[in-house]
């Protein structure tokens, strides 16, 4: 077990550094650079090179990345180009917004998917399921966006309930405020994860269920409460682990069009506003932290599944 | 005398019930986040709608109808010849940050802006300052200019964001993130991605303002998302590039205002001169021909935008209407297109370049690639991309035909002197007609100048005006006093109050 995690940590540091590498090169291909974004059509070309040279563009793409790559072993993802400001403190910041939601979030919708997926895949075939099914494909289908702002007005502008429809300025210096900017974050995206996942819950009870050792259960006369939760659901769970942890990662991105709406600063317009910037060393630094993200999950996954289901072993 | 005491009584309490408000908080919605707030090392609209004349201010200002007023000069004085401008100073007036502002910042900033290495002085724009001989102070009061010939936009360019001054011992990059200025509010902070937050300069010159307390500008450019923002409360003011279809819906909540008028913004369908097809007048006036302004202005603007017909907008200075030259008429651009060689059997196919961050421009563009598909000998592509790939390859590299951008800055005329730029309009009669506007020995015949260059480029056809994009926002009803007009891209709040 030992040897496995080791080992899979070395590949994971390599996949790093391949994410970074294939990002350097992908932002060397696309056209503009950041002081180009920076000043618009408004400038003149020697406004331009002026601003290349301090920002320190007229240096190789291969020194640049060296010096950031340097940078990053000692531990410092460096500064931001746009923002003139620490990159690790600009990602922790988002951090601190987006990791509640995507937790909050995907804790929301386990508590609704699972038991509504049992049921479902208990029911199969009924009008309950049915249902269920209807529902999940209107959670899919609805893009968030839409959701988002059909939220802000059913609850704060209808229902006027004292929620605020962005992140406040100042943001957790308001805890409350801060907090209340959440709920409606995290059931949009709460929601929309639950839709994806209950389908996936149901469709790995019904399969589970149909199961020999589930008619072996059954056969002994065992209560089909005890059937379904003793017996199955632990196996049904494995393939609902793999997604939860998969969406985790990627949730961690993904919730931009959410804070595009609810004009939260989170991870996902961090890397939106740094590509369309052009702010390479942020570029790297965000996909740093989120392709860790993604390789630590999996590892998480792969441990849980050694713990969920005793016939994996890692030796 | 019952009655008269009564009168009275009720016009004291209307009198009470308006006197404007001291204290208070309003949230402003912005549509981009600049990359930095110091308009003299960094360029963009955004940068200037929130600091300047709110915090850093210059010797003259522009107000919001446009016209040039004193600010940190409380007057000034041409020499007749033209060549010498004498400014008179404020005087008892202290920059943010507790130090005087003194004749010695003036002449700092200008041997700044004047120093042609701007990797030096990290200061855009040394050609705007070309003319200047000198900037001496002959005593503390006063700031003396010396210019080597006349040039009928010099006070506009003291008025520019450009010209701005700040305190002469400020570190650049300290500037740049935390500008320190003399204006009536102090800048207390920018949270990256959000907001940046004004607060009250205690110590303002004008007694009595500003009568906020504090100002957010909020980076919200979504328009679903501030139409959200503005009705959950979140937001006061969507200060500019609201939406025409939110623009009508909030016009019929007596909850909010909507604020409309005629700003400084072309939204110029550029093409690009130098290159065929576009090097052919035909060809670009048929294109022009070809374009319905009208339709453009209803369809996609509901109404809102202003007919133009060249690169100036009405409520400027020196402006001509041409908004009905070379009008609308099919049949004239499709013989012009025949005779260039290009038929329904051959048609003139070209790509149309759009930015996507652009809500206005976006869609006038694309109804106006419909119009000209629909004359029958163009073949007219679109091709969307992001700001930045459209500035290298349009504006930077001028690698299109034809692409549309509003151009926000006022007196902007002079872009089509530049050869250069990137419509590469390059004819040497408007340069010609340009310089004998900058260098008139008087006002009158500078307007005749820069008129006839106005027809000019309008005879050229060398863009299409489409319309001056309409200074379109909304705000909650508490708010009062907004600014009445939008011929300077400012959104200066001193005045503003909430009730």
């Amino acid at each position: 077990m030992l040897a496995y995690t080791v080992r899979r940590l070395g590949f994971a540091l390599v996949t790093l550094w391949l994410a970074t590498l294939l990002v350097f090169g992908a932002l060397l291909l696309i056209p503009g650079n950041p002081a180009q974004a920076i000043l618009g059509i408004d400038a003149t070309p020697a406004d331009l090179a002026a601003l290349e040279a301090r920002l320190g563009l007229d240096k190789p793409p291969a020194e640049r990345y060296l010096n950031w790559l340097g940078g990053v072993l000692r531990g410092d993802l460096g500064q931001s180009i746009r923002y003139e400001t620490s990159i690790s403190q600009l990602i922790l910041d988002r951090l601190g917004i987006t990791l509640p939601i995507v937790a909050a979030s995907l804790l929301l919708a386990t508590l609704i998917a699972v038991p509504l997926g049992i049921l479902a895949a208990r029911k199969a075939g009924s009008w309950v399921d049915l249902g269920v099914s209807m529902g999940s494909l209107l959670g899919i289908v609805l893009p968030s966006f839409w959701v988002g702002l059909m939220f802000i007005y059913i609850f704060i502008v209808w229902l006027k309930l004292p929620l605020p429809s962005s992140f406040p300025i100042g943001g957790w210096e308001n805890p409350e405020r801060a907090l209340a900017a959440l709920v409606l974050p995290v059931l949009t995206v709460g929601l929309a994860s639950a839709a994806l996942l209950v389908r996936l819950v149901r469709g790995s009870v019904l399969e589970v269920l149909s199961q020999d050792y589930v008619r072996t259960a059954r056969a002994k006369g065992l209560t089909e409460r005890a059937v379904v939760y003793k017996h199955a659901l632990r196996n049904a769970s494995l393939p609902v682990v793999t997604v939860l942890g998969l969406e985790f990662a990627q949730l961690l991105i993904a919730t931009v069009v959410v804070e595009t709406v609810f004009g939260i600063p989170g991870l996902g317009s961090l890397s939106l506003l740094a590509i369309s910037a052009r702010d390479y060393p942020l570029v790297q630094g965000v996909v740093l932290v989120i392709a860790a993200f993604i390789v630590f999950m999996n590892l998480l996954v792969d441990l849980l599944y050694a713990w969920l289901d005793p016939r994996v072993s890692y030796a | 005398m019952m009655k008269r005491w009564l009168f009275i009584g009720v016009l004291a309490m209307v009198g009470l019930g308006l006197a404007q408000q001291r204290g208070g908080t309003i949230t402003i919605a912005i549509q981009t986040e600049p990359a930095a707030w110091d308009p003299t090392q960094v360029a963009g609209a955004d940068i200037s709608r929130v600091v300047y004349d709110n915090v850093l201010q210059g010797l003259v200002k522009r107000n919001p109808r446009g016209e040039i007023v004193p600010s940190l000069a409380t007057r000034w004085v041409v020499s007749n010849s033209g060549l010498t401008y004498t400014f008179t100073l404020r005087q008892g007036v202290k920059f943010h940050d507790g130090s005087d502002f003194t004749a010695q910042d003036v002449l700092a900033k200008f041997a700044r802006a004047r120093n042609p290495d701007t990797r030096a002085s990290g200061h855009l724009r040394p050609d705007l300052y070309r003319d200047i001989t000198s900037v001496t102070s002959p005593n503390p009061t006063t700031v003396v200019f010396s210019l080597r010939q006349p040039n009928n936009d010099f006070l506009f360019i003291l008025t520019r964001p450009e010209s701005l001054i700040g305190p002469r011992q400020r570190p650049l990059p300290e500037q740049r993130t935390q500008p320190i200025g003399t204006g009536p509010f102090r800048f207390a902070g920018w949270e990256r991605g959000v907001a940046v937050r004004l607060e009250r300069n205690p110590n303002y010159y004008v007694p009595g303002l500003p009568y906020l307390d504090r100002v957010n500008f909020r980076f919200q450019g979504d328009g679903d998302a501030q139409l959200a923002g503005l009705r959950a409360g979140d937001l006061d003011v969507i200060a500019y590039a609201l939406l025409p279809e939110n623009a009508m819906v909030l016009s019929r909540d007596n909850n909010f205002r909507v604020i409309s008028g005629t700003a400084t913004a072309e939204a110029v369908a550029g093409f690009n001169n130098s290159r065929p097809p576009f090097n052919d007048v035909r060809v670009r006036r048929a294109i022009t021909l070809a374009t319905n302004k009208d339709e453009l202005i209803q369809g996609a603007m509901l109404g809102y935008g202003t007919k133009i017909g060249s690169m100036r907008s009405p409520g400027e200075a020196c402006f001509v209407d041409l908004s009905n030259f070379n009008a609308h008429n099919p049949d004239e651009a499709r013989r012009l297109l025949a005779e260039a060689g290009f038929t329904n059997q051959n048609p003139l196919r070209f790509t149309f370049n759009l930015a996507a961050e652009f809500p206005y421009e976006r869609r006038i563009g694309e109804a106006m690639v419909a119009q000209l598909n629909k004359l029958g000998p163009l073949q007219v592509t679109i091709q969307v991309t992001d700001f930045n790939t459209w500035i290298q390859r349009v504006f930077t590299q001028a690698d299109y035909a034809m692409t549309i951008i509003g151009h926000v800055e006022a007196n902007d005329t002079s872009n089509y002197a530049n050869p250069r730029y990137y419509w590469r309009y390059n004819s040497p009669r408007f340069q010609q007609l340009f310089t004998q506007y900058l260098r008139a020995p008087n006002q009158a015949r500078a307007c005749e100048a820069l008129i006839a260059a106005q027809r000019l480029l309008a005879e050229d056809a060398a863009g299409v005006w489409t319309m001056t994009l309409p200074a379109l926002g909304a705000m909650r009803a508490r708010v009062q006093n907004w600014p009445d007009g939008f011929l300077t891209p400012a959104i200066s709040v001193a005045e503003v109050w909430v009730r």
